[in-house]
């Protein structure tokens, strides 16, 4: 149904856009630089005019004021140290000598870069776009006379939030580092923990008036070729003019957008996106973003987390089991409890039968129209936690847990065990968090179908839902794999989490080198028998 | 993406196993003797598979409907394929039949008319996501309609009584045969849709293989619910109309865990929707190909209108629905699965196709 509202929306725009599309302006070809200075920074002036973070700072090279030159910077991009002591000294003063020694008739752009510039990273530009975009990005360009070159010099410093506890990934065991909003940290994490000269970050912009600077990080070897092509097909066929999140880049690039199931993966935690990397996943890392981009996404991994692997395995398995029946509680409850209520009272042990029954006595409304005026109230109350103040949000929630829920449940509104299963199912939904949003709306499909067919309304929905979930597609991968289609091998890792030493091999398909490490199975078990296979 | 010889095999054992929840048709015949006729029918079903597999050998790769066209010319051969349509057809419309009565059983107050359509249309949106999409999730049901099935066993363990089985082949050997008769061209030899999937497998002449996976679990899955129905039930079974239905009722662990039937329910409903999608997917590839069209949207509209309408005014009375399953369908079923299949084979076979293939 929303495939045919978004293909039927999709085509009305489209017509719409056509007609109007003839107006739009063609872009100009890239402009180069010009010999002269003057003229060179009265077009970035004018480019640039009323922004007051624009810092234009014109100097001489020599004592005889022949030679001039401009630095170009964004004020509060930049780190002043850097641009004070590694650029603007040297070439204030330094280059007075070397200018000397030299003579006038090198190039003096080569020149200032391999004997006077004490920074890491410098590179020449002549187109204008280039150089606004470097100084743009937090580099210094500077600009010479008589040159029709300019050097974009790196001295990024900006002011950013430091490296701390992941807030929505927290984690009992393991590493409590999270990802930041600065792209260059982001990758220095992930470099942290792979210290593999494979491991590559390539880079790309996307969005035409934000700029934004998009990083695909994968290890040469491991990720399969075809799937990096995939994504950087698909990022640079990104025709917007902002990208603000990780999410903008997420919607435009998945295969199904009209699916309520997200087949982009989010992580905030370095070691997830790391350990997905070494599964031959890639990484999308998207500057201004503490949330890094992982695909192809499986279903299954929703209910992974990263302690799964740090903890032993029977015990992470009963955590994977837990979260497996949390996601079935969360869509199915309401919906069954409406069900049975309504048409398969039979279905009920007698005595439970007759608790709920004396509990819903006098109720004014039907189960159905009772379940959604508690998932509402619940979801206003979920909302509103969110955005208001921590210290009120707190005490919200008192009201809303005792005050709505209890007093709605003794004015002979609501009965008590439909406060119980909204509770249970608002619980529960917390424990996925990565399909909390599909789980909304599957639950609210569920339910309307419960109230009209029962429970084979239910059963329908959920082989719909199957029949959705097997058709979805992460970048050409099965979104149910390894469960439908069913593989034996790969299941090591889904539903069930095999010992360390079991997993020998990677996703298959996924990656080019399926090899993990080589079979010692058990890796230690033999240091405590002899050779005749007896204990000692 | 193609099928897999181990997708399509268990997804043709959801198909056998469908019926063999609904196993009221051979108790008619066998009583307690019922078993007997599971394993001949598996036995005379193999020799089915083995036609097919040689008709698939011959002509790899081909649906029905080319070898059709291939063996008896254009004309004759369009005519067979419009007859298999046909049947295909009608298999959509007595199994939407039989789970509309299952489902009416449980919901007494809700008109077919609407449960057949909720469950045609699910249907119809797995046929448009495509043959691949069916046999992916068909071993996934398959393999939790089997735990289900097994662990109901296990609790029922208190209930059996193995002189149930007692006394064995009293019947006269008519019964044997008609009993055997209506397993094979109902729910085992069926698998003989499967046909049309052929051109998406990976071998392109591996249906053989697909088939008798499929009718090796079917038929051990049949076998398993039909012996634990005789131990449990013993005569009763042809009171009642849903036997199987009525055996899981009888669960009843420690007073917690009773009512179970839910999963049964839940289970036939999911493997009844392979099924049907199964078979609507057939109808649909082979009036494709039958007509020389792509436009399959409109196909799958039409036939699922077309199923629901007749599903709701082929039988007046559920009696009616029974008497069919048990006196008509299994001669119906023979002559497009077992006759024409022959026929088929042998014509291929004089005029000497089989060679020119090779």
């Amino acid at each position: 149904m929303f495939s045919f509202l978004m293909k039927k929306a999709g085509i009305f725009l489209a017509k719409k856009q056509g007609a109007e599309g003839s107006k739009e302006k063609k872009e100009d070809k890239p402009k180069r630089l010009s010999k002269k200075l003057p003229e060179n920074l009265s077009v970035i002036r004018e480019i640039m005019k009323g922004s007051s973070d624009i810092i234009i700072r014109e100097f001489y090279l020599n004592l005889d004021r022949i030679v001039e030159g401009a630095l170009i910077m964004v004020d509060g991009l930049t780190d002043d140290r850097i641009i004070n002591d590694n650029i603007i000294y040297p070439l204030m003063h330094d280059a007075r000598q070397h200018l000397k020694k030299t003579g006038g008739d090198m190039d003096i752009i080569s020149h200032i870069r391999n004997s006077l510039l004490s920074a890491s990273q410098v590179k020449e530009e002549t187109d204008i776009d280039e150089i606004l975009n470097g100084f743009l990005n937090g580099d210094v360009a500077l600009l010479v006379n008589g040159a029709a070159k300019a050097l974009i010099i790196s001295s990024k410093g900006w002011e950013k939030r430091a490296v701390n506890e992941p807030p929505s990934e927290a984690v009992v065991r393991g590493p409590r580092e999270c990802f930041i909003e600065n792209l260059r940290t982001n990758t220095a994490l992930i470099r942290r923990k792979i210290r593999n000269p494979g491991l590559t970050f390539e880079s790309l912009t996307v969005g035409k008036k934000t700029g934004t600077n998009v990083c695909i990080a994968y290890i040469k070897g491991v990720a399969r070729q075809e799937l990096i092509d995939t994504i950087k097909k698909r990022l640079t066929s990104i025709d917007t003019d902002a990208v603000l999140e990780s999410g903008y880049i997420e919607q435009y690039i998945e295969d199904f957008p009209e699916s309520i199931f997200a087949t982009v993966g989010f992580t905030e935690k370095p070691d997830v996106a790391a350990a997905k990397i070494l599964e031959g996943r890639a990484a999308i890392i998207v500057d201004g973003t503490p949330f890094v981009l992982t695909v192809p996404l499986l279903f299954v991994e929703s209910f992974q987390s990263a302690e799964d692997y740090y903890f032993r395995p029977y015990f992470a398995n009963m955590l994977r089991i837990t979260r497996v029946i949390s996601y079935a509680i969360t869509i199915l409850a309401p919906a069954l409890y409406v069900a049975i209520t309504t048409f398969h009272q039979e279905l009920l042990p007698t005595s439970l039968l007759l608790t709920t029954a004396s509990a819903r006595e006098g109720i004014p409304f039907p189960a159905f129209l009772e379940c959604l005026i508690m998932l509402m109230t619940f979801e206003i109350l979920r909302e509103a936690g969110v955005r208001l103040p921590r210290p009120v949000g707190q005490a919200l929630s008192i009201v809303g847990a005792l005050v709505v829920g209890e007093s709605a449940v003794s004015a002979g509104i609501i009965g008590a065990p439909m406060v119980i299963v909204v509770a249970i199912t608002a619980l529960s939904s917390f424990v996925t968090p990565n399909e909390a949003d599909s789980a909304a709306v599957l639950r609210l499909i569920l339910l309307i179908l419960g109230a009209v067919l029962g429970g084979f309304g239910i059963a329908i929905g959920l082989l719909g839902t199957l029949v959705h979930l097997s058709s979805l597609r992460s970048f050409g991968y099965p979104f149910l794999y390894p469960i439908a289609p069913f593989d034996v091998e790969d299941s090591k890792d889904a539903i069930l989490r095999a010992p360390l030493w079991l997993m020998i091999k990677r996703p298959k398909e996924m990656s080019t080198d399926i090899k993990r490490q080589t079979i010692n199975v058990p890796p230690t078990g033999k240091d405590i028998k002899d050779n005749k296979g007896e204990l000692i | 993406m193609k099928i897999s010889v181990k997708q399509a095999g268990y997804t043709a054992a959801a198909f056998i196993f469908t019926s063999a929840l609904l196993t009221k048709g051979v108790y008619m015949y066998l009583r307690q003797d019922s078993w007997v006729a599971v394993i001949l029918s598996f036995l005379v079903s193999l020799i089915f598979v083995y036609i097919y597999a040689t008709l698939n050998k011959w002509f790899p790769s081909k649906s029905l409907i080319e070898i059709n066209e291939a063996v008896f010319g254009k004309i004759i051969g369009k005519i067979i394929s419009a007859g298999y349509l046909f049947y295909f057809f009608t298999l959509i419309i007595l199994n939407a039949r039989d789970i509309s009565g299952f489902v009416g059983y449980i919901l007494p107050t809700t008109p077919y008319v609407v449960i057949m359509v909720a469950f045609i249309y699910t249907c119809s949106w797995a046929v448009r996501k495509g043959a691949w999409n069916i046999a992916s999730y068909g071993p996934l049901i398959v393999f939790v309609s089997l735990f289900v099935i097994m662990l109901n066993g296990l609790f029922l363990i208190n209930d059996i009584e193995l002189n149930r089985l007692a006394p064995a082949f009293t019947f006269p050997p008519i019964k044997y045969i008609a009993g055997t008769h209506l397993l094979t061209a109902l729910p085992l030899c069926e698998i003989f849709v499967f046909f049309m999937f052929v051109p998406y497998l990976q071998k392109a002449d591996g249906l053989g293989k697909v088939l008798f996976r499929g009718l090796t679990v079917g038929a051990a899955a049949l076998l398993f619910i039909v012996i634990r129905d005789i131990v449990i039930l013993g005569d009763t079974l042809l009171i009642l109309s849903q036997p199987t239905y009525s055996v899981i009722r009888l669960i009843d662990v420690g007073d917690i865990l009773t009512r179970v039937e839910i999963l049964y329910a839940g289970i036939l409903i999911s493997l009844m929707f392979i099924k049907i999608s199964v078979l609507y997917y057939a109808t649909i590839t082979a009036a494709a190909r039958l007509v020389k069209t792509s436009s399959h949207d409109y196909l799958i509209r039409i036939t699922g209108a077309l199923a629901v309408i007749f599903g709701l005014s082929v039988f007046s009375a559920e009696y009616e629905h029974m008497d069919w399953t048990n006196r008509a369908a299994p001669i119906y079923s023979s002559f497009f699965i077992m006759l024409l299949p022959l026929l088929t084979l042998g014509t291929a076979a004089i005029r000497g196709l089989n060679r020119k293939n090779k």
